[in-house]
């Protein structure tokens, strides 16, 4: 009697907690967009992640603001303009690959939170001659 | 000269393996000893418990009625181990 | 071609795959046969796996220190310039390098181990020998056909110099983080090898743990600081002002901590009162998959986390083990049950038992919560085609309840009473807390804080105060039984009753930490870019930037720049002085160098002033700065180290009597 009461309690407790986890991300959902999709979707979201890498000589900081930056995201053909003016990742530079968060406006991506995977200098294919500092006999 | 360190390595390891196969099977006596030692343990651990619980009933975790009761077990049960203790270390 | 010693390493590696392969037939056999004689055989066997993986690993660690760069793990992870420290840390630092080190530490625990139970439990030994030999065998496969460590590099390349490890690792913390963290999540194969070998033995008493319980502990105290030091990294080096950030690597740390949170304590049931047997079998099993799970995700680069390595190959394989583990453990389990039931049962809500039950329930509900978080990106591509992200503001909304339930519990469960708590007991054992944490949410209420805030100071001090006075009613009941005096009573409860009171010790760090948590909730910031002479505000601060020097030191360059900082209407309050710098500016190669801002924190126990140097220009002489007043964060740290005094109090042997 008393068991099945304090089991009855438990799988309560377990379900409304549940339904606090799963109903926990509406609103809370970023989707993981490809540039294309993006360009040519219609989404009922206002935020998107986009990942690619920095188009080499893209970026361009302003004169008057040093937090002021943008740059083109490249995913194979397909580039978009990221605007950015928060603080940089040490990592951030030329061809990295970055996850930008943010709004897309008139075609051009406003983020307020971006993310450097630079991790290619100390873990690529040593083989790359160009990152690495090897000497071919 | 690596050949040779790998040889050694190889072979010293099997033969360690396998030597304790080679052997007559071992008497009695250690796994009596083994066992005096298991018997010892569990009777320290009794005895840790039974301080446990004069703790918690101090502090009235436990009711004086269950205090009582799980004591006896305890105590019943290290007073069988420790006749177990006592057989095993006539032999 | 390698050398000598790299070849005796790559050769051990080999040989210890063999026989650790041998030592499970061999005990197979001697289950099969009960020939003593093929016990001690096999048991030698898995001796010498376990120390031919401990000679591979000294090796590598040998070729790292020496710079062999013949080993193409040595060229990727160091240079001739990487200093000692960083040249072993590179040991775990890359993909085949960190999993030969998994099964360093698993042959260091077999070691221990069999040391330990030379001559005690017999019957389970053969089995715990076998099963943490396959996991053995299972890391064994990956490094010498998967990822081998000993890997020359291709013929005709010959490598000057290695690539060097990453700057931002090069730091105490960073090098010591990785192997705690490991020492927790191989740590948990031991008590799961006693679990299942206590099920295939039919041994359904709680002997296995009584064996594991301290071992449980260390390795529960190991995950605990690894953990923490991570946070405590993040926060000091990477510059975005914070110290948890939900990521999946992070998540897959905490996520065996809190089943094992849960299992430490659920074990206290079983051994007072025989009671949730199939459910510690069912935590153990968890907490081992989420380590092995853990060790995947940081090593296969399935999730974008700042941990991850590259796409691997080892995706499917850790995966198909995991799934195996999870199958066969649960499939013996379900086998057993019948072996399980027990009469013992939960006889009341206001009980030991079931505040103990909660408190299983919520860590596993906040294991979940973890999960569903981390996961949500795979699972949502898996069923809607699109990956769809949930960030830290998820992580934050879902726990935080989650955790004030767990605060509470933390004060109410270690007051009631096995079985049933009288009404008598209830009321005297809670009214003051209450009252007291009534005051105080008065008080709270008056300086104008609420929401979960608000509950989260209450329940802090709700928690402080039960914690207290358990320890005073100890004392009284010493004095009241022995007469002693009050300091002496003190002294001798805490040495005799090591795990209750360093569970509370536990219990006070853990507070402590939520009163850190919570202020992260009036986190101030500000991202400015200035010249020098320019000042500006921030929640009343004044920050001037008095000027920017350089200096060079052997391998970077450094902008670092003075910050004046005056608490307006009070006067000056510290200079800080964060530095932005180059690493490796000499190098010809211009990609090789390396920006790293290296950060200033004014710290005091009320506030952290916070500084990041994030860019300078010296064109325009322009430099920007993140700063941020982060309320309480001393609070996280304090209680971490509280963490591990309790926790160490809890595992310091008792002395036996006589």
């Amino acid at each position: 009697m008393k068991r099945s009461k304090i089991a009855v309690a438990v799988v309560v407790v377990v379900a409304l907690f549940l339904m606090w986890i799963t109903t926990g991300t509406q609103g809370k959902e970023v989707p993981f967009l490809s540039v294309t999709e993006l360009q040519s979707g219609n989404y009922d979201q206002s935020r998107f992640r986009l990942g690619g890498n920095v188009k080499v000589g893209s970026i361009l900081i302003s004169k008057t603001d040093l937090l002021d930056m943008e740059f083109i995201l490249q995913q194979g053909e397909a580039t978009i303009k990221v605007h950015y003016n928060k603080t940089r990742p040490d990592l951030f530079e030329d061809d990295c690959e970055v996850i930008v968060e943010g709004e897309y406006r008139k075609n051009e991506f406003y983020a307020d939170n971006l993310m450097t995977k630079c991790a290619s200098r100390y873990e690529g294919d040593l083989r790359d001659e160009n990152s690495y500092d090897l000497e071919k006999i | 000269m690596e050949i040779l360190l790998i040889f050694i390595l190889f072979a010293g390891s099997i033969i360690l393996v396998a030597q304790p196969l080679f052997k007559p099977v071992s008497k009695a006596t250690k796994t009596i000893v083994i066992e005096l030692k298991n018997l010892e343990d569990q009777k320290l651990a009794l005895y840790h418990q039974i301080k446990q619980i004069e703790l918690e009933s101090e502090l009235g975790l436990l009711t004086e009625e269950d205090y009582s009761s799980t004591r006896f077990r305890l105590k019943t049960e290290a007073s069988g181990l420790i006749g177990q203790i006592n057989e095993l270390k006539k032999k | 071609m390698i050398n000598t010693f790299a070849t005796l390493g790559a050769v051990s590696q080999n040989l210890a795959l063999g026989f650790s392969l041998l030592t499970i037939i061999l005990l197979l056999f001697y289950i099969k046969n009960n020939d003593s004689r093929l016990f001690i055989s096999g048991r030698r066997a898995a001796l010498i796996s376990a120390a031919l993986v401990v000679i591979a690993t000294m090796v590598l660690a040998r070729e790292l220190i020496v710079s062999n760069f013949n080993l193409e793990y040595v060229a990727h992870y160091t240079s001739r310039a990487t200093p000692l420290l960083y040249k072993i840390s590179a040991l775990w630092a890359g993909q085949a390098g960190s999993l030969l080190f998994w099964v360093f530490i698993l042959a260091i625990y077999v070691l221990i181990i069999i040391y330990q139970n030379w001559n005690s439990n017999q019957s389970l030994m053969p089995w715990v020998i076998i099963i943490v030999t396959t996991i053995q065998l299972f890391f064994l496969f990956m490094t010498n056909f998967i990822t081998n460590p000993f890997t020359p590099v291709e013929a005709g390349i010959i490598v000057a110099d290695g690539n060097g490890l990453n700057p931002l690792l090069q730091n105490v913390t960073m090098a010591i983080h990785p192997p705690t963290l490991y020492l927790g999540y191989v740590g948990f194969a031991i008590p799961f090898a006693f679990a299942m070998a206590a099920m295939i033995t039919k041994d359904s008493s709680a002997n296995w743990i009584r064996i594991v319980r301290r071992w449980t502990l260390v390795t529960w105290l190991a995950l605990g600081i690894g953990i923490l030091l991570g946070a405590w990294w993040a926060y000091q080096e990477l510059g975005w002002g914070g110290y948890w950030a939900w990521d999946p690597v992070e998540n897959a740390s905490l996520m065996p901590w809190l089943t094992a949170t849960a299992f430490i304590h659920s074990i206290i049931i079983q051994e007072k009162r025989d009671m949730l047997r199939v459910w510690n079998m069912v935590l153990i099993i968890v907490t081992f998959t989420l380590s092995i799970f853990g060790t995947f995700l940081t090593r296969s680069g399935i999730m974008s986390s700042v941990h991850s390595f590259a796409t691997s190959s080892l995706g499917p394989l850790f995966l198909g083990f995991v799934f195996l583990i999870l199958v066969s453990s649960f499939l013996l389990l379900i086998y057993r049950l019948p072996l399980m039931r027990t009469t013992n049962r939960i006889e009341s809500f206001i009980s030991r038992e079931s505040g103990f039950l909660f408190n299983n329930v919520v860590f596993i509900v906040m294991c979940f919560a973890v999960f569903w978080g981390t996961m949500f990106p795979v699972l949502t591509e898996a069923v809607r085609g699109t990956k769809i992200t949930v960030g830290a503001p998820f992580f934050n909304q879902v726990n935080i309840p989650i955790g004030l339930a767990l605060l509470l519990l933390t004060g109410i469960g270690p007051l009631l009473a096995w079985r049933r708590t009288s009404k008598a007991r209830l009321i005297k054992q809670f009214s003051w807390p209450i009252m007291i944490s009534l005051v105080g949410l008065v008080v709270l209420l008056l300086i104008g804080m609420k929401g979960y805030i608000l509950i989260s100071f209450t329940l802090a001090i709700f928690v402080t105060t039960t914690i207290l006075l358990e320890f005073v009613a100890g004392i009284m009941a010493r004095k009241r039984r022995f007469g002693e005096p009050a300091p002496l009573a003190f002294w001798r409860m805490l040495r005799k009753n090591r795990h209750r009171y360093g569970g509370y010790i536990v219990h006070f760090s853990i507070v402590l930490m939520f009163v850190g948590f919570t202020g992260k909730a009036f986190d101030k910031e500000i991202e400015i870019a200035v010249r020098a002479g320019d000042k500006f505000h921030l929640d009343g601060y004044e920050f001037e930037l008095a000027k920017i020097s350089t200096i060079e030191r052997s391998n970077h360059f450094a902008w670092i720049a003075h910050l004046r900082v005056t608490e307006i209407g009070a006067g000056p309050v510290t200079e800080l002085f964060p530095e932005k710098r180059i690493y490796f500016h000499r190098d010809p190669d211009q990609r090789k160098r390396q920006p790293h801002s290296e950060l200033d924190i004014h710290t005091t126990l009320m506030q952290d002033i916070y500084s990041v140097f994030s860019g300078y220009d010296s064109q325009t002489e322009s430099a920007s700065f993140k700063i941020m007043i982060n309320p309480l964060v001393n609070w996280v740290w304090i209680g971490s180290y509280i963490f591990v005094i309790g926790t160490l109090f809890a595992l310091w042997p008792q002395r036996r009597k006589q």
